[in-house]
């Protein structure tokens, strides 16, 4: 599905979780659920200044919600 | 801006598809429009790193990121009642072997609250550890250091035309510099 007028994509949010899983095994060597449950637990809240890569999995979380 | 939030999220991504698209063919995945569903997000080649080439060298050299977050918000103002406010960016370029080389930053609520950037190509530890504070910085600049600083290869005529034309869409529209 596209954003209408444009080229853009839009994903389901199944297709959305797996884009954020993908992003989190590769950038933090863990899954997107693993990832989710952390950051909602605050867990990366020290780390996250730090590490970039927390960051750029943190970005995508709104493709997963 | 826009007559409903439908429109007014086109109208936010039109520039970022172009200026995207003097970088690379790979396409832009977002969330959509919904107010109700907040914060939006957008992203390049389905989250994943683009690979570039220099300019006179097919072989990958860099790998790019574009990331970015967003709000769908109403302005108050009849004539377009609605506006897309960029929450939060991060643009980044890596190498080959996908290493950082440097990123620039903006995710208040995660960190430091102010614009900056990370400079990773280096082993001194202070300077990677750093965040050395930036304005704000547009998605058009980060891809004119590209085109330019770096010898990325262009993947439109005209490129500079239209990076020129939505960086002073970016400067019309923004609210923070």
């Amino acid at each position: 599905m596209k954003v209408a007028g444009t080229h853009v994509h839009r994903l389901t949010k199944s297709a959305g979780y797996r884009l954020l899983d993908r992003r989190a095994r590769a950038e933090l060597g863990m899954s997107g659920a693993t990832f989710i449950r952390k950051w909602k637990q605050g867990k990366f809240a020290r780390k996250a200044c730090d590490r970039p890569e927390i960051v750029r999995v943190a970005m995508l979380l709104p493709f997963a919600q | 801006m826009g007559k409903n939030p439908q429109q007014a999220v086109r109208n936010f991504l039109l520039p970022i598809e172009r200026s995207t698209a003097c970088l690379t063919t790979a396409r832009i995945t977002a969330t959509g429009h919904d107010p109700a569903k907040q914060p939006h997000a957008l992203t390049v080649n389905g989250g994943q790193p683009v690979a570039v080439t220099l300019e006179d060298d097919h072989a990958v050299e860099f790998n790019v990121a574009i990331d970015q977050n967003y709000r769908v918000i109403e302005t108050g103002n009849d004539q377009d009642p609605w506006k897309v406010h960029t929450t939060k960016y991060v643009y980044s370029l890596t190498g080959a072997d996908g290493a950082e080389i440097f990123s620039y930053h903006w995710h208040p609520g995660i960190g430091p609250n102010f614009p900056h950037m990370h400079v990773k190509a280096t082993q001194n530890a202070s300077v990677l550890k750093a965040h050395f504070r930036t304005g704000r910085v547009s998605l058009e600049h980060f891809i004119w250091v590209l085109l330019t600083d770096f010898g990325i290869r262009a993947r439109k005529q005209g490129w500079k035309k239209i990076l020129r034309a939505s960086q002073e869409a970016f400067e019309r529209g923004r609210t923070w510099a």
